[in-house]
């Protein structure tokens, strides 16, 4: 195996190096014969000997002694793209303006309710409204925030002759405007006589009153 | 007979001795002898000492060195294609490279030759030729039969230039005549052609010229034919068919001119062999020499109704006899030799160039890596020294990020307790498409939070006979369920009892009950 290999590589010199028309040169001219040929692969060798031994080791050093530095710099071009700046603001304006969608204590809630009794007069209807307890909803963080429920019935005032309608109308129009809240139950009934009976849920978005509020 | 067409003549690289029993004829064995007992050729000879020569030139000249060199004679002229330019003859013997040197350096100060084209055709000691017969079954039996020959005979002598030329074999077999000049010779000629940048590309026999010249004798084709050439002291006799094959070859050390008596002998031997070996008659014979002297002692050894013509030829008129023959005659001793050089020679540009462009490609992908490291490295070194700001600028994306996430996730609690006006539009929009004879008493819809959908139930009366009801219930149900609302039915529902019976007959209430969701949220 090992004379077939220095045979081998003793007929790629004679390829080579082989002088045409100096078949039986030395082995000096014969080197600068191969020069030409030598020269680029050996340049190419050093330089490929000086990336691997000297340049790489030197830039894994460096980009190892970044490294931290870079991926922090990943971590915040993240965080920046993950919201625009102008969404501060937006979402703040936003917030507030959800808030205010919710009851923000009883008083507030007597008076949404004051509102929709009145709503309900002035359609022919009494109103009577049964505050229950508010349902909390768990948050991971942030403000606290419940589901602040109510029972209803209503029944026709003496006299309201378009009993149907103006309860439509009024189902309508019941949540004030400007509450996040709505109807979440509706049972009407009609007894043999034709008169209308509803009772009804609704619930609102409700702060717990004891939570500052932003 | 052979099938010259399909043989592949064997690149140069050996030498095969006569076989002592096999199909060489006993004539040739004593007259080729003395060049196939040569002084054995080992390795390289010593470089010999080359005059310095200095001439012009041009690489653009056409112009063919024609060099002659028969048995110590040297005739070599300068041809430009069909026309001679010059000529010139040593007049001492030649028969050593050195001699052979001295007077090629004379001869191109005569001629002035420009050009570098330069042909050889020898006849020596140092030129054999060997008649071989080889396998009939196949030209690739016969070539590697021919290869196995020349290559135990390097290994016993010393590596051989040669070229095997078909003939035809006196039993139908293959038959060749190889042409063997061992490689230190070739290589001493080289060592005098090349410094006078002379370049060899053709080294012939004197059989080439020989058989081109019978050619074009008045023959008939195919017609066998005796040409006894006078080459200096010896003299060169071949039998062979106008314008085909040869038959056999011999040389005769003895001069047509000098001693036509033993050439006319030998020439009629050469008559009777053919005759008896290949089933020849050969009636014609010609005489290639400076005079028709020997005419009558061939006529008179030859015996009756032989043609015996004779072609006056002057030595050096071979120069431009040889000068003809085509580059690409096969029985040229360096064709193949020079067919690897080239091929070499390109190879080894193309090993250069690659290596040039690989490095070069290389050095530039270097150095476009090293500008980009450069300023990946001052990059780096700029975010190593921002580390404290971009941690405090985290932090604070942070706590932003925080609030916005929350302040969203707060937003969209408040936003869930709202839900779409469903109960209303539902009610309304039964109440528009129940028929006439239909009075609900009771309607239920509720907000299902498990099942994120809206869950009804409604109970009425409907009047009618069965018939009636079940079509009104079913088209109540059909304009339900063309509702934007997206109401789907609970299954098996519909009439449910038929609780009171009217006045008239197959007139009642019957009380109807529907359940089922909405898919509107």
């Amino acid at each position: 195996m090992r004379t077939r290999l220095l045979e081998t590589l003793r007929r790629i010199w004679n390829f080579l190096t082989v002088i045409p028309g100096w078949p039986d040169a030395g082995r000096v001219a014969r080197t600068f014969y191969v020069l030409p040929l030598a020269v680029p692969f050996l340049v190419l060798l050093l330089l490929w000997g000086w990336v691997e031994a000297l340049r790489l080791p030197e830039m894994r050093a460096v980009r190892a002694a970044a490294q931290e530095a870079v991926s922090l710099e990943a971590e915040v071009g993240q965080l920046r793209d993950s919201w625009p700046e102008s969404a501060v603001g937006e979402s703040a304006a936003a917030t507030a303006c959800a808030i205010a969608q919710a009851l923000r204590g009883p008083e507030d809630l007597e008076t949404q309710l004051a509102a929709m009794r009145a709503g309900a007069a002035a359609h022919g209807w009494t109103a009577t409204f049964f505050p229950g307890e508010p349902e909390l909803r768990t948050t991971a963080g942030g403000l606290p925030t419940a589901f602040q429920p109510v029972r209803g019935r209503l029944a026709p005032v003496a006299g309201n002759e378009n009993g149907f309608a103006s309860l439509l109308t009024l189902l309508d129009g019941l949540i004030p405007a400007g509450k996040s809240g709505a109807l979440t139950r509706l049972a009407v009934r009609v007894d043999d006589q034709g008169r209308l009976a509803a009772e009804l849920g609704v619930r609102f978005a409700a702060l717990p009153h004891d939570e500052k509020t932003p | 007979m052979s099938a010259p067409e399909k043989f592949v003549p064997p690149e140069p690289g050996g030498f095969v001795p006569p076989e002592p029993d096999g199909f060489v004829p006993d004539f040739l064995k004593e007259t080729a002898a003395p060049a196939a007992e040569a002084q054995p050729v080992g390795g390289p000879a010593a470089p010999q000492p080359v005059a310095s020569v200095r001439r012009k030139v041009s690489r653009t000249s056409s112009d063919q060195l024609g060099i002659v060199w028969l048995r110590g004679t040297l005739h070599i002229g300068v041809r430009r294609q069909r026309k001679s330019l010059g000529s010139w003859s040593a007049t001492e013997p030649v028969r050593t490279a050195e001699e052979f040197a001295a007077a090629l350096d004379k001869a191109l100060a005569e001629l002035k030759f420009e050009g570098t084209d330069t042909f050889l055709v020898y006849e020596g000691e140092q030129f054999t030729h060997q008649p071989e017969a080889a396998p009939t079954f196949s030209a690739g039996a016969a070539k590697a039969y021919l290869d196995g020959r020349i290559a135990r005979y390097t290994k016993e002598r010393g590596p051989v230039l040669w070229v095997a030329q078909p003939t035809i074999g006196p039993k139908e077999e293959k038959a060749f005549l190889l042409h063997l000049m061992p490689q230190a010779f070739y290589n001493e000629l080289r060592r005098v052609f090349l410094p006078r940048r002379l370049d060899l590309t053709r080294i012939l026999p004197m059989v080439v010229p020989l058989q081109r010249e019978m050619n074009g004798f008045p023959l008939a084709r195919g017609t066998p034919a005796l040409v006894a050439a006078e080459l200096a002291e010896a003299t060169i006799i071949i039998v062979a068919q106008s314008h085909g094959p040869l038959l056999f070859t011999r040389t005769i050390l003895a001069s047509l001119e000098e001693a036509p008596e033993r050439v006319a002998i030998e020439i009629n031997r050469s008559l009777l062999y053919a005759k008896q070996q290949f089933n020849v008659s050969v009636d014609r014979i010609w005489l290639v020499t400076r005079t028709g002297r020997a005419t009558e002692e061939v006529t008179a050894k030859c015996g009756a109704g032989k043609v015996v013509m004779v072609l006056p030829t002057q030595p050096d008129e071979w120069v431009a006899n040889a000068s003809r023959v085509a580059r690409s005659q096969p029985v040229n001793l360096i064709a193949g030799y020079l067919r690897r050089k080239r091929r070499a020679q390109f190879i080894r540009y193309g090993l250069i160039a690659i290596g040039w462009l690989t490095m070069a490609n290389f050095v530039q992908h270097l150095w476009q890596a090293d500008t980009d490291w450069r300023n990946e490295r001052q990059r780096l070194q700029a975010v190593q020294a921002r580390a404290p700001e971009l941690a405090a600028e985290r932090d604070r994306l942070l706590a932003r990020n925080g609030t916005i996430e929350r302040e969203r996730d707060l937003r969209q609690r408040i936003e869930e307790a709202a839900l779409p006006r469903v109960p209303a539009k539902l009610l309304a929009y039964l109440a528009g498409v129940l028929p006439a004879d239909a009075r609900l008493n009771e309607f239920n819809v509720r907000w299902s939070a498990e099942d994120a959908a809206w869950l009804f139930q409604c109970d009425g009366f409907i009047t009618g006979d069965d018939d009636s009801t079940t079509e009104a219930i079913a088209a109540l149900k059909r304009n339900l369920e063309r509702c934007p609302l997206r109401i789907r039915f609970n299954e098996a529902q519909g009439l449910a009892a038929r609780p009171q019976l009217g006045g008239f007959g197959g007139i009642a209430q019957q009380r109807f009950n529907l359940e089922g969701r909405l898919f509107e949220n």
